[in-house]
């Protein structure tokens, strides 16, 4: 285990050992510690307590909480508590009324992004506290990690978590993504409902690969944009049968959007596509339920 | 007021039997309705999530359409673990090529809960009446969306368990029901307990189990599907998966649909959620389930909640139980409610499927049920009380608890 300050290094410490622990302590049984085990965990008030301590210590006391955190497996690990600990630490910041000590979590947090000496795995832990506690202000630090293959999923859900200021984070990976990182960044995109998002989303719906166009298309009827009618009711059209389902799925959901957002004209004419086109005996749910979506329109018009 | 002992799947399929005799019989052609495939006694089906419940599961289908003389032929089932065990022809791994299939009617779904949501609601936009096993979701935002798929689509949607199916057929439970929902007892003050049996300890996760090599049959990718992509460990899987927030939540989770499935029927509490919850619990692990002892919900009715896992702390105080009455009303609004007409019988997943109206359990009332759960488990997480809006969904004043709530999908995989 690295070196830490002994002060951080004993609280995490007072935490209560695993059951499998315990048990193996009391046998007098230490060939038996260590093993896989859950965990009963402490009393809050003793851990509210540790983790007012800690957070009392500033970032340094916070980056050496970090650097004890080694994943199971790691030639380093040890013990569960260093990773435990900074989650309730976590937790107890982001209380209300306590926006100063989560301000230093989150920055602290955001900086040992960049932390060359941390284990990816202990980067990625530290990403989904930020989907947790996250604000703003860690978005730029979570946004250099879309580049990365194995950081770039926790990543993008911290990202989306957060949202203020994430959409710019994707659209700035976007030009040099490649593979996987493509879908993330179109899906990521499409979740946050972003209008920035729409030219990026048009160009994915005309993608190699059917992933990135479903969510493509689902992310442009997220944004109900009449711009995309044509391009998803094409989409929608395919012979591939999960890919018709999921592109129908897309414009059933682009109408609605379309409706709530008042433009009724719009949504009738993907409502009319969909009940002319699905003639097969095993989509006639489809052409119930755009008819059914029409009435529905239409008794709101004259209402 | 003691919760129920719930009523098994046994009981409820033996009830249903008696019940079939006297329900009518719809024929085929009312499927989806108009200009529907020619009458059929034949049901195309197909079993997703073949571990565990999963046969169980199909077979409750199957015996709810027997007694209506229907058949029900698995053309299909799906495993999303085992890449080995495929022929993409009658065995899947990949669960869309089994709904894209036109022949296939209805479908069971009995994989881990965090694939409820998501299988459910591809299967409902491809025209399958869905029966899901329990727990119906891993997190709010999943149920929403699997109601507004099924009222979408106009497809039939069951949760897989029953308690509620036998407690509306109970004088003391209607009576209880009718004075819910006549709105007259303001404010509620009953006070339903649920101690024990949520299995807490035994479905826990494992804190500090290093990763495995993944077995190479293991289609670990499409196992984790929307959920985080986590090193490998066999605890994971096979029903310890119980024990991860990846993929389900615990015993408290596993459990309390089946607890709380006739409790929101006799209370009337379909179509809201709870307001406030308070936990009692040690801080929680950020991957792992862990303890707690109990959580206290209350309902803007005023009706409180109280889910004690027995296991940890300090109990609840139990002396506080209390159901409610006539008595409980002036007179004249006892009257009232006893010439309300008793509530409808509920329909089964096959009535409901051949009737085209909503089973027991349908998708806004599973939803509700475990809406109370997830809001239970959230509370745990964030180590503190809890305001919820019930109809907007959302926790109010508290970005992580909806953060819990609205939880990002790891893609392709959206709700």
């Amino acid at each position: 285990m690295p070196s830490s300050t002994p002060a951080i290094a004993k609280l995490v410490s007072q935490l209560p050992d695993t059951d499998a622990d315990l048990d193996a302590t009391q046998k007098a049984q230490p060939d038996k510690l260590g093993r896989p085990s859950k965990f009963t965990g402490p009393d809050p008030n003793k851990a509210e307590a540790l983790f007012a301590e800690a957070l009392a210590g500033g970032t340094t006391s916070l980056a050496e909480l970090i650097r004890l955190i080694r994943p199971p497996g790691h030639p380093d690990f040890k013990s569960f508590k260093a990773e435990y600990f900074l989650h309730g630490l976590a937790v107890h910041a982001a209380r209300p009324g306590r926006e100063p000590a989560r301000a230093l979590l989150v920055n602290t947090l955001a900086a040992q992004l960049a932390n060359p000496q941390l284990p990816n795995p202990v980067r990625a832990f530290l990403a989904r506290e930020l989907q947790f506690v996250g604000d703003a202000t860690a978005a730029a630090a979570l946004g250099r990690l879309l580049a990365d293959d194995t950081l770039c999923d926790p990543a993008a859900a911290a990202l989306v978590a957060i949202r203020d200021g994430a959409a710019a984070q994707f659209l700035a990976a976007w030009p040099s993504a490649h593979g996987r990182r493509r879908l993330v960044i179109i899906q990521s995109l499409a979740a946050l409902r972003d209008p920035t998002g729409l030219p990026t989303l048009r160009q994915a719906l005309a993608d190699p690969h059917p992933d990135v166009r479903h969510t493509a298309a689902w992310g442009l009827a997220q944004l109900a944009s009449p711009a995309a009618i044509p391009d998803l009711l094409k989409a929608a059209d395919a012979a591939d049968p999960f890919e018709r389902i999921q592109s129908t799925h897309a414009c059933m959901l682009l109408a609605e959007r379309l409706a709530g957002a008042g433009n009724t004209s719009a949504a009738t004419r993907i409502y009319t596509h969909l009940r002319n086109t699905r003639t097969h005996p095993k989509e006639h749910y489809l052409r119930d339920a755009a008819q059914k979506a029409m009435d529905r329109l239409g008794a709101s018009a004259t209402s | 007021m003691n919760l129920l002992p719930r009523t098994t799947r046994r009981h409820f399929l033996r009830q249903s039997l008696a019940a079939g005799a006297a329900c009518t019989l719809v024929p085929r052609h009312v499927l989806g309705a108009n200009g529907q495939p020619p009458p059929s006694s034949t049901l195309g089906g197909a079993l997703i999530g073949v571990g565990g419940r999963g046969p169980g599961t199909f077979s409750d289908l199957v015996k709810g359409f027997q007694t209506a003389g229907i058949r029900v032929q698995k053309l299909a089932e799906c495993d999303v673990r085992w890449k080995d065990r495929a022929d993409n022809k009658t065995r899947y791994t990949d669960f869309r090529r089994v709904l894209e299939r036109k022949d296939i009617d209805v479908v069971a779904i009995a994989t881990p809960p965090h694939w409820h949501a998501l299988i459910s609601i591809a299967a409902m936009q491809a025209g399958k009446d869905v029966l899901c096993e329990k727990p119906m979701t891993r997190f709010i935002a999943e149920g929403r969306a699997v109601v507004d798929a099924a009222n979408r689509y106009g497809r039939i949607f069951q949760i897989g368990t029953y308690g509620r199916f036998g407690a509306s057929q109970n004088p003391n439970h209607i009576l209880t029901r009718k004075i819910m929902k006549s709105g007259l007892l303001k404010p509620c003050p009953a006070v339903v307990i649920k101690r024990g049996g949520l299995k807490v300890k035994e479905w826990s996760g494992l804190v500090n189990a290093p990763p495995q090599p993944i077995p190479p049959n293991l289609d670990w990718d499409l196992y984790c599907g929307p959920s985080p992509l986590r090193p490998y460990h066999p605890h994971r899987i096979g029903g310890t998966h119980r024990g991860y927030w990846d993929y389900e939540g615990g015993g408290l989770a596993d459990m309390a649909q089946h607890a709380l499935d006739p409790e929101t029927w006799i209370w009337g509490l379909d179509d809201t959620a709870p307001v406030e919850a308070t936990p009692n619990a040690p801080p929680a692990h950020h991957d792992a389930v862990g303890m707690w002892g109990w959580v206290e919900l209350k309902y803007a009715s005023g009706l409180t909640l109280v889910l004690d896992s027995a296991e940890w702390g300090d109990p609840w105080d139990t002396s506080k139980r209390r159901g409610v009455s006539l008595n409980d009303l002036p007179e004249a609004h006892r009257d009232t409610i006893r010439s309300a007409p008793d509530p409808e019988p509920l329909l089964n997943f096959a009535q409901a499927v051949l009737q085209r109206k909503p089973p027991g359990g349908h998708a806004e009332a599973a939803h509700r049920t475990a809406t109370i759960f997830h809001l239970a488990n959230i509370a745990i997480r964030v180590g503190r009380s809890l305001r919820f809006d019930p109809v907007r969904e959302i926790v109010l004043g508290d970005d992580e608890a909806n953060r819990l709530a609205y939880q990002p999908m790891r893609a392709p995989w959206h709700l």
